[in-house]
Formats: structure tokens, sequence, C-alpha cells
């Protein structure tokens, strides 16, 4: 019962983080075409940083929403580095978006690096209580108030997101350029904007997310490429594009990353494995994810 | 036919480097490294950093023949650089192999690794790739707690039985000369391998990979297996670097195999140029020697990640071709397009049909399908059609926007699989194929909206389409044996006479893209017919092209005809088909409405009502 408590508990706080930075996958890839390899590096920007405002003084309902607005900043700063330069381009075929991405992430990394410093660092949980309620322990396993604010936030977000994309101008003009960039343009919508806003909106997730899962996996470098390549597949096991797939992907890793957690005290060392085989097999057996459509080409 | 009228060759050719000049890059690169080995007073830090310079070096053309030829990104291939340490240094030895045996069996590891991990993944396109070579660089440090032993663990293992360098000629007992020695010689087969490979068959299928996947399976190349040996051989190359890494340091360590450093080797190429020979060698040498004056090391080398991150934004950005590729452009801009005499092409083109062999037009059908039905989901696009196409025949394919006309072409061209219903071709079925294996069951096509490799010579594409006929294989061509030699010859032969053939006389040096839309679609032609087809599947080859060029086509089309080759032509343009079809089938909504001869098409009742509505009958 406590390892199932455990599991639980790992996978719902964790799985969510994975689908919050899995929609921002999404949602670049859905304007542009194009998988933002820097976005892994946003958790470590938005911790990081996050952690620089608390250690300057600031209290930590505000270094979230700052952290937040300067992971938007880094995002618009990706597109401007890495996607703008390129021009016309066809992320089918060519190779040179992967490459500026990935130099972005990089380049922000070693930022970070420079000007907060290297070290591991932690931030204390929003909340220490809710309505008075400190926590408690189930089956010998304590579940406190930041867990239960990281999957409800994360999950306001995603019905927040879902309703924007759906029912305002904002979020229509959004699907029409996904759909059709050219037609969307002839409609009066300015594609790059859309490019820049979905850019930003991703770091947005990536630097709450990381301050959201701090309390538990902490604040490292090694979680950008790791946790970054997690909600990746994350996404493609929903399926690249779709808003539900990403939240199913992020769950399913997430647990995947609780069992291996309480089969073994050093099950995380086997995360990579575990998860590269999963995505092997989803790519092999259903390259379009669970929830994805099938892509036809024309001849 | 007309033999006699064989023109005097006059057109102004492109300036083609002489053998010398081609040759000229490789000697300077050889004197350098002869100069650099024997600086008065040479420091071992410098030979150290030459070392460093030429296995970097041959790594990026390894990794070049991946991501710049076959168009693969991998931020993978640190893993076989630290796989190749593995067994060639420290492995091998262990097993009581002579150091040497190290490097061949660092070879074939890394070969064999990659070669495993491309088949799992070389169905999947672009980013999805990179995606899995990522991840899969992320399995090192967890094998590295899982392997404890063999791995050593987070610090590596220490190489015991180093290689004895020093014994080297010219090394003259010193072993950080007698290593940059080795280093060299390795580059320079590296070199010699890449450059045999991406001037034959192998690295014309991988390029036109590149350039356009679709076309190049029509065309015969095996796309899947090709990616996979692109994939191995680079995997091997870095592989063997990693072996000359690990007796640099006399250590293997894990933490070299970071996807970092794989997209250290991506930079690289990248601002020396992809796709070129030269241009990862320049960027190998030029980042390592400028991260190699002190001034840099002092300064530079723990912001690595932003250094290499600042290079592969602007260098990507700003020149997307890199060094090499910028240098090409230049020259290409510079060269004037050659000027065509239409009457000259004219005669070379009826002289060149000797190229098509004439078949005998036997009674078996060229193409028989019998009740083939394609459905999309509910969709039924095509719906038991029966249709027979005589041999030696032209037999034409018509009907309205969204009858089935391509899907048609592309479940009897292999592009696509069919939901039931037979494909018989010159009397065998068909099967499930693949589009490549029906290319080699004699099947060739052109595209209505072009598939050209537009970053591809002329010539290049017209011998990707020779891809089948070519017997040589891998090794030999890897080799540049004499058989691979003669087999390149003759195909190059056939090429020329080819573009003659439609048209093309002297232009085979040009880019396929900066080609006139009419000539790249006759070019299409060109290509297709390259595979020594018996039946030519032509989608819409008349579609936007100006009445003149039309008249062009139909000739080509009626002296492809003499030749005894069955062409199914899917086309609009009635003109072209009253002109020179033998016989028509019209397909409306997924079924055959009506075959016959295209006069009796004309006046059909049903075809009528199909094009203009039932009222107008």
């Amino acid at each position: 019962m406590s390892d199932f408590v455990q599991i639980v508990v790992y996978g719902m706080t964790v799985g969510s983080v994975l689908a919050l930075v899995a929609l921002g996958y999404n949602l670049v890839f859905a304007t542009s075409r194009v998988v933002n390899f820097a976005q892994g590096s946003m958790l470590v920007v938005g911790g990081f940083v996050a952690f620089a405002f608390i250690r300057a003084g600031v209290p930590l309902w505000g270094a979230l929403p700052l952290a937040t607005l300067v992971g938007a900043g880094v995002g618009v700063a990706v597109d401007m580095a890495a996607i703008r330069p390129l021009r016309d381009f066809d992320p089918g075929t060519s190779v040179g978006w992967i490459l500026t991405t990935f130099s972005a992430s990089l380049v922000c990394l070693d930022v970070v690096k420079l000007t907060i410093g290297a070290e591991p660092r932690t931030i204390p949980a929003l909340a220490e209580s809710v309505f008075g309620w400190r926590g408690s322990t189930i089956a010998g396993i304590p579940v406190v108030p930041a867990d239960v604010l990281i999957v409800l936030s994360a999950l306001v977000l995603m019905v927040v997101g879902e309703y924007v994309q759906r029912h305002t101008m904002a979020g229509r003009a959004l699907r029409a350029v996904s759909q059709d960039r050219a037609a969307a343009s002839l409609m009066g919508i300015n594609p790059r904007q859309m490019v820049m806003a979905s850019f930003a909106i991703a770091g947005a997730l990536g630097a709450l997310g990381a301050v959201l899962l701090a309390p538990r996996l902490f604040v490292k470098f090694d979680n950008g490429l790791l946790l970054g390549i997690q909600a990746f597949v994350a996404a493609v096991i929903g399926g690249l594009g779709s808003t539900r797939g990403a939240v199913l992907g992020g769950f399913v890793l997430g647990f995947v990353g609780g069992i291996l957690r309480v089969m073994s005290s050093a099950g995380g060392q086997y995360e990579p494995l575990v998860i590269f085989v999963v995505f092997l097999l989803v790519l092999v057996v259903r390259p379009t994810g669970l929830l994805g459509a099938p892509v036809v080409e024309k001849a | 036919m007309a033999t006699a009228h064989l023109p005097v060759v006059k057109v102004p050719r492109f300036h083609a480097p002489a053998a010398v000049t081609r040759f000229v890059p490789l000697f300077a690169l050889l004197a350098f490294l002869v100069w650099f080995a024997n600086v008065p007073g040479a420091q071992r830090s410098w030979l150290d950093i030459g070392v460093e310079a030429t296995y970097l070096a041959a790594i990026a053309l390894g990794v070049n023949l991946l991501t710049g030829y076959t168009g693969l990104l991998s931020l993978g291939h640190a893993g076989f650089f630290v796989a190749g340490g593995y067994a060639g240094a420290v492995w091998a030895p262990q097993w009581g192999l002579s150091p040497w045996f190290g490097l061949p069996v660092a070879f074939v590891f890394g070969a064999a690794m990659g070669g495993l991990l491309a088949l799992l993944c070389c169905h999947l396109r672009g980013f999805y790739l990179t995606v899995v070579t990522l991840a899969f660089g992320s399995l090192l440090p967890a094998l590295v707690v899982v392997l404890k032993t063999v791995l050593g663990g987070p610090t590596g293992r220490t190489v015991d039985h180093p290689l004895d360098v020093g014994a080297l000629p010219f090394a003259h007992g010193d072993s950080y000369r007698g290593l940059f020695i080795l280093s060299s010689v390795l580059l320079f087969l590296t070199l010699g391998l890449c450059w045999n490979l991406v001037r034959s068959k192998w690295g014309r299928a991988s390029m036109a990979i590149r350039e356009s996947e679709l076309a190049a399976e029509a065309s015969g190349v095996g796309t899947y297996m090709q990616k996979v040996s692109a994939f191995a051989i680079s995997a091997g190359i870095v592989a063997v670097a990693g072996v000359v890494a690990a007796e640099r340091f006399l250590l293997v360590s894990p933490g070299a195999g970071s996807q970092e450093q794989s997209f250290r080797y991506v930079v690289v190429i990248a601002l020396g140029g992809l796709g070129t020979l030269a241009g990862p060698v320049l960027g190998a040498f030029s980042i390592t020697f400028g991260f190699g004056i002190s001034w840099v090391q002092t300064h530079l080398v723990n912001q690595q990640g932003l250094v290499f991150g600042l290079l592969g934004l602007i260098g990507v950005g700003l020149a997307p071709e890199g060094t090499m590729g910028n240098i090409r452009k230049l020259r290409e801009r510079r060269a004037q397009p050659p000027v065509i005499d239409e009457a000259e092409a004219l005669a070379s083109s009826i002289a060149a049909q000797s190229a098509l062999r004439t078949m005998d037009t036997g009674d078996t059908p060229a193409l028989e399908l019998m009740s083939l039905t394609k459905r999309f989901g509910g969709l039924v696009a095509l719906d038991n059609v029966d249709m027979v196409v005589a041999p030696g025949s032209v037999h034409g394919l018509i009907g309205p926007n969204g009858s089935g006309k391509t899907t048609l072409l592309n479940l009897v061209s292999g592009a696509a699989p069919a939901s039931g219903g037979r494909v018989l071709i010159g009397g065998r079925d068909g099967g499930q194929a693949s589009a490549h294996r029906r290319a080699a069951s004699g099947i060739a096509r052109t595209f209505q909206n072009l598939h050209l490799w537009k970053r591809m010579t002329v010539r290049d594409n017209v011998l990707v389409g020779c891809h089948r006929s070519l017997r040589s294989n891998m090794f030999q061509s890897a080799l540049g044996t004499p058989a691979a030699h003669r087999n390149e010859q003759a195909a190059r032969a056939k090429a020329e006479s080819l573009l003659d053939l439609v048209g093309l006389h002297g232009r085979g040096d040009q880019l396929a893209g900066s080609l006139p839309f009419a000539e790249q679609r006759r070019l299409e032609i060109a290509r297709a017919l390259a595979s020594d087809p018996d039946l030519l599947l032509l989608d819409e080859p008349a579609a936007g092209l100006h009445p003149h060029d039309l008249q062009e086509l139909l000739a080509l089309i009626k002296r492809l005809k003499l030749t005894g080759l069955t062409i199914l032509i899917v086309e609009h343009h009635m003109e072209l088909l009253m002109k020179v079809c033998d016989r028509v089938s019209v397909l409306d909504f997924g079924q055959k409405i009506a075959e016959g001869t295209p006069r009796s098409i004309q006046r059909n009742k049903a075809v009528i009502a199909a094009y203009l509505g039932t009222d107008a009958a």
C-alpha cells in the first residue's frame, strides 16, 4: 500500500510537470513545425532564476511570476536567435533549426552557470499549509500541500490553455497558423507573431514547471537535458500536437519513474534506459503516438 | 538512325577542375601536417593539440557522411567515440589481441552498434531520429552505473596496454610524435574512404535521400538500408577516433560521450560546410587550434558550451552552408550557364536514342490491374479497377480531379500499399512491394509536382536513376576498386546520352534546381529512364508547360515509344493524349467508366457526363 501511494504521489507530481513542459513542445510545434530543443533548458533557467530572486530577498510568491516572465523572455530570445535568422526553411528536410535551438540551449545553460552558479539548489515549497492543512501521512508516505499544489496548478493551466485555444480569437489564430500557415497569413494573421507567442508561452511553462518541481527534484543542470528529453518523449507518446496526448504521456512517464524508484533505491539511474526503450517501442509500433493522427505525404 | 548527324560538340562546358587542382587541398593538408610534426622545438602540448585536431577532423568527416550527405542529424555519436575507446583500447588488448588490432576492432564494434541503433530508428523522419540519438546519448551515464565492472564507473578505465606509437616510422621513439603520425595517417585513410564513397553510387544515393526520400525510393534506392549503412560507417569512423583519444589520455572516460560532445562534432562540420569534404577538416582544425591558443585556454575553457552554442547560432544562422558551401556558391555564381544551340540539341537527342535498348514487345501485358482497390478510412479512392496496358503501347489515364488517378499511379509504383486486388507487372505479381523493389522490377515514374534532387547536379540526378543497374557494392566503392571504376564510367556515359536524349545536352554540371521548369520536367524523365524501365509512369507531364515545350514533350514521348517502351500517362491535356495515346482509360470516383481509343473516348457519353455533368449530354 505504501508503495502504491508513493508511486501515485510521484507519478502525479512529476507527471503533471512533464505534461506542462510537453505542452510547450506541442505549442511551438503547432505554430512552426519545429521542435524546440531548448525547451529542456527552460527548466534549468526558470529554477535558477527563481532561486536567484529568492536569494536576493524576493518572497517566493513574487519570485514565481518573475521567473515565469524571465522564462517567457528567454523563449522569445530563442525564437529571435535560433529560428528567425533561418527565414524560409522546410523543417521537414533541413536540419539547421535543430542545431540552432540546441545551440541556444547550451548558451542559456552557460549564461546561468556564469551568472548564478553551477551547484544544485533548492527552492522552498510554495506553501507550507493550505487552509490550515499542513500535510498528512497516508500509509507511511507523507503527502504535503506542495504536492497537491503542483498537480492542481498544472491541471488549471491545462484547462485554461485548452479553453483559450478553442474559444478565443487568439487561440483560433494559433490553430489556423498550425493548420495552414499561408492561408492564415492571407486572413491577416501574422504567423511570425504566433510563433513568437508560442515560444514565449513554452518558455513560461518550462520555468513554471521548474519552480513547481524544485521541492521534489531540486534545481540542477542535469535536469535540463533529462527532463527535456522525458517531456519530449511524453509529447511523442501521446502524439505530437495533441494536448490530451501530452497530458497522457506526461503521466505515463511520471508513473514509470515512480515505479522505478519504488522498485529500487537506485531505480532513478535506470530511468533513461527504460524511457529509451519505451520511446523506441512507441516509435516503432505507433510513430504518431497514442492519440495523434497519422500524417499522409502527398506524392 | 541519324548517326551521320552526330554533331561535333562545341557547347561550352562548365570549367571542370583538372585532376591536379582537385588534389591541391589534399597536398596542402599533407604539407601542413608534415611541417607541423617538424616545427623546430615543437612542444609536446603543441603536438597534443595536433593529435586532437586530426582525430576531430576524422570524426567530423565521419559524422558528415550521415549529417551532411544523408541529411540525418545525430546528437549521439559521442557515444560511439567512447564505445570505440573501450572496445579498441581496453577490451581488445584484454582479450590478448595486439593493441594494434584495437583499431579495426573499434571500427567494427562502433559500426555494429551504430548499425543496430539505426536499424531501430531509421524509419523515423527528421527530428524524431535526432531525439532518439539524444536519448541514446543519455543511456551512457545509466550504463556506467549498471555495468560498473566493465566500464569502470564514472571515472572510466585506464589503458593498460597502450600502442607502441613511438616505434612508428619518423617518430624517433617520441610517443607524442608517434601518436600525431598515427592520427594523421588515420585522417588520410578516412579522407580517402569518404572521397571514394561520396563520389560513388553510395554517395549519390545518400544525397538523393537528403533531397527527397520519396524520389530516391522511386529510383530504386533502398533508402532504409542506405541510411543504416551511413549510420554504421559514420559510427565506425568515430569509434576509431575514440581509440586515438584513449591512447592520448591513456584513459577512456564516459564523460566524453555526452550529447554536448556530439553537438560539438556537428557544429564543427556546420562551420566548415555540411556535405563537403574540405569543410569538416577546415572546421575541426580551426576550432581545435583556436582553443589551443593559450589565451583562449585560460579564459574560455570552462565556457565551451557558450562558445560552441554561439558558434552554432552564428554559423548556421548567417551561413547555413558553411564556409565551403559559400565558396562553392560563389564559384557557381561566377560560372556562366552554357549556351545551347537548339538544332544541335535536337540532333544529339535523336542520335542518343541508341542509349535506350530496343525491346521486343511480347504478348504479355506490361501491366495488368485486377480489381485494384484503395481505401483511405471510409473513402474509397479506387474501387475494383481492372485495366490492361498492352506492351509497347502508350496508355492514357484521365478523369476529373479526385477520381483516383494519382492513387492508381502510387499503387502501381509501390509508393502506397493497395487495400485489395492485384498488380501484375509483365505477368508477374508485384506483391505488396515497396517503391524501390518495384523500381527494380522495371517500373519508373515521374512526379506531378517534381521531386528532383535540387542541390545535386543534373548528371548526378540521372546517375541515381542508374542505381540499381550499377552492380558495385558499398565496399567496392569505398575501396575504389577497378570494377567499381569501370561500372562508374559506363554509368556516366549512359547518363550523358540520356541527357542528350531529353534535350539537356551539356547541362550535366548545373545544379538541378537551377534549370528552368520545363527542363526539370525533362530531367525527371531522363532520371526515370536511367533505370532501364519496361514501364514508364508519367504523372501529368504537361502540367504547367508552355505550348512550345509541350511540342518537345510530345516529340520525346513519340521517340520513346519507338524503342518499344510501354508508357502510362496520367494527364489532363487532351491534345497531348489524342496525339500520342493508343488507348485511354477514364476514371471517375475511383471507378473505371470507359476505355478505348482516344477518338471513341472523346465521343463517349459517360465520359462527357463525368466531365461536364449529366445535363450536357
